[in-house]
C-alpha cells in the first residue's frame, strides 16, 4: 500500500514548522507507522538537529538527487525508533542543487516503503517551497495567532490550490490561552474566519518546547504535557480519528487548589 | 476623432486587431507586440485578424509579422477593416432613474466562487461577482462593479477604467483599500471589527462614500451609478 505524503509549511518563517514536522513524526512512529521526514530546507537545514541526529548524516538529499549515493544509504533510522527515518539535506549547499521533478521521484520512492512522508518546508514561496511541494498529497499549514503569519499562510494556501493541492489543514501553533481570553492575541474563531479551511490541530504556547528542541528529543516523546497531547491529538486525526480540540483554557492544578482554598479566581 | 494606434478587440468574429493606417509602422508593430505578449497565454494557439485598412505591407513587414506569429503560437488573418470603422462604446456612465437602458454589460460578469486570497488578482474587463471572500493582500480590478458575497478584506477597484459610477458592495465591507473609477481611499487607522451588515461604497462628490446596503432601494441618494 503506498504511503501518504504530507508537506509542513507556512510561508512565514520560525512560526514551529520543523518543531512540528518531527513531533508529527515521532507522534506517528509511536503508533507505529512507517515514517520518514524529508528536510527540504536545503542550506539551512534544522530538522536533523531538533531530533538529535546531526552527528549521523553521511549522505544527504542532495547526494541522492545527484545520483552519488543511493536513497536508502541517505536514510537516517532514529535512535529511538527503527520505523522512523530522517532524510536530511544538505547544508553547504543551495535550494537550486534539486529541482522539483527531483523531489518529486524522490518522494514517491519513498512512498512505497513508508506510510508516512512529512516533509519540512523552508520559509517562503520560491524554489525551497516549490521543491517541498513537489510530489505531496496533502498539506498542514502552520500559523502562529498573530496577523502577519495568518496573512502569509493565506497566501500559501493559494499557491498550494495553484498548484493542485486541495484542502490543506491548519495547525494553530503558540497558542496562548490566557492572551486569547483576553483579547490580546487572535483566537482560534478568528483565524478560520480568514483562512477558511479546516483545522487539524492547536498546540499550546510551552516553554519546555524551547528545552525539548535544543535537546533534540521531541517532546510527544516525554508524553507529558499538552503540548505532548496536543500533537498525538493532530496525530490521530490525522489517521482519521475524530478528536475533539482540547480545552487549552482549563485549569491547572494549582489553579484549581487556589479556587478551593479560596484565593484568586 | 483622436484614434489609438492599435486596438485590441473580440466580437462574433472572433478577435481582431485594429491598427490605425496612419501610424507609423514600427510605433504600430511595436505596440501591437506589447499588447499580445501581455496576454500570451490568453491569446496562444488562437486565430487573430489583423485589420489595417489600406495598408499594404512590405516583403519585410511581413516577415516580422510571420516571426510575431511564430513565437506567440497565433495564427494572422489579414483583413481589410479599418480602425475608423470601429464604432468605440461609450462607457456606460449614467443611468437615470426613470430611463433604465436593459442592463446588457451584466451578462459579461465574472463569477467567482472560492475564496481570493493573499497575493492573487483578479482582473476583468466587467463587472464581478465573487462568492466568497477578498482576503487581505488579494485585489479585485473590475471595469464595472464589483459585489462580494463575503467579507472584502483586500484591495477593490471598481471602475477601473475611469467609471465613477461603478459601485462596490459587500456583505462585510471591511476593505484595505477601495478605489472606484479615480477616487481612492483607505481603511481608517483604527481597528473597527464591527459588522455593520451589507455595505455599498460608491462616489459622491468626488469622494467615496459607505453606506448600508438597503435591497428596498438600493440606489436612492446616489447620483450616479
Amino acid at each position: 500500500m503506498a504511503g501518504k505524503a504530507y508537506v509542513v509549511t507556512s510561508g512565514k518563517g520560525g512560526v514551529g514548522k520543523t518543531t512540528i514536522t518531527a513531533n508529527l513524526g515521532c507522534g506517528l512512529a509511536l503508533r507505529d507507522k512507517r515514517v520518514v521526514l524529508i528536510d527540504a530546507d536545503t542550506g539551512l537545514r534544522n530538522l536533523d538537529v531538533v531530533m538529535g541526529l546531526e552527528n549521523r548524516i553521511v549522505y544527504d538529499l542532495v547526494h541522492v538527487v545527484e545520483g552519488s549515493c543511493r536513497l536508502n544509504q541517505a536514510l537516517i533510522k532514529d535512535k529511538r525508533m527503527k520505523n522512523l527515518n530522517l532524510l536530511p539535506t544538505a547544508q553547504i549547499r543551495e535550494k537550486s542543487s534539486i529541482t522539483p521533478a527531483q523531489m518529486e521521484a524522490v518522494v514517491n520512492q519513498l512512498k512505497e516503503e513508508f506510510d508516512y512522508i512529512l516533509v519540512d518546508c523552508p520559509a517562503g514561496i520560491e524554489e525551497g517551497f516549490k521543491n517541498a511541494i513537489a510530489g505531496v498529497d496533502e498539506a498542514l499549514i502552520v500559523t502562529n495567532p498573530e496577523v502577519s503569519s495568518v496573512r502569509d499562510a493565506d497566501r500559501i494556501i493559494g499557491l498550494l490550490e495553484a498548484a493542485g493541492i486541495e484542502e490543506p489543514k491548519l495547525i494553530i501553533n503558540r497558542v496562548r490561552a490566557d492572551m486569547v481570553k483576553r483579547g490580546d492575541m487572535l483566537g482560534m474563531d478568528d483565524i478560520l474566519d480568514v483562512l477558511a479551511i479546516d483545522p487539524i490541530g492547536i498546540i499550546p504556547d510551552d516553554e519546555n518546547i524551547i528545552v525539548s528542541t535544543n535537546r533534540g528529543e521531541p517532546i510527544v516523546l516525554s508524553g507529558k504535557g499538552k503540548c505532548a497531547q496536543a500533537f498525538m491529538n493532530v496525530v490521530r486525526r490525522m489517521e482519521g480519528e475524530e478528536v475533539p480540540f482540547m480545552n487549552l483554557d482549563h485549569p491547572g492544578f494549582m489553579d484549581m487548589i487556589k479556587r478551593i482554598v479560596g484565593i484568586g479566581q | 476623432m483622436d484614434l489609438s494606434t492599435v486596438v485590441v478587440k473580440g466580437d462574433k468574429r472572433g478577435v481582431c486587431v485594429y491598427i490605425n493606417e496612419r501610424a507609423e509602422f514600427d510605433d504600430a508593430f511595436n505596440e501591437l507586440v506589447d499588447k499580445l505578449s501581455a496576454r500570451k497565454d490568453f491569446f496562444a494557439g488562437s486565430r487573430i485578424q489583423i485589420a489595417m485598412g489600406a495598408r499594404r505591407l512590405t516583403e519585410e513587414q511581413e516577415k516580422q509579422f510571420a516571426e510575431l506569429a511564430n513565437e506567440l503560437e497565433l495564427d494572422f488573418q489579414f483583413v481589410s477593416r479599418r480602425l475608423s470603422d470601429l464604432r468605440i462604446p461609450r462607457q456606460p456612465t449614467k443611468t437615470s432613474g426613470t430611463q433604465k437602458k436593459p442592463d446588457l454589460y451584466a451578462a459579461n460578469t465574472l463569477l467567482i466562487k472560492r475564496t481570493i486570497r493573499s497575493g492573487q488578482l483578479v482582473d476583468y474587463p466587467h463587472s464581478v461577482v465573487v462568492l466568497g471572500d477578498v482576503n487581505a493582500g488579494a485585489e479585485v480590478r473590475s471595469a464595472g462593479d464589483i459585489v462580494v458575497f463575503g467579507h472584502l478584506r483586500g484591495i477593490a477597484h471598481a471602475g477601473k477604467q475611469g467609471n465613477m459610477g461603478a459601485v462596490v458592495i459587500a456583505l462585510r465591507l471591511q476593505p484595505t483599500q477601495l478605489r472606484i473609477g479615480s477616487c481612492i481611499s483607505r481603511a481608517p487607522d483604527e481597528v473597527d471589527d464591527t459588522d455593520r451588515g451589507p455595505e455599498m461604497a460608491f462616489v459622491k462628490d468626488s469622494r467615496i462614500v459607505i453606506k448600508p446596503f438597503n435591497s428596498g432601494k438600493p440606489f436612492s441618494g446616489l447620483t450616479v451609478g
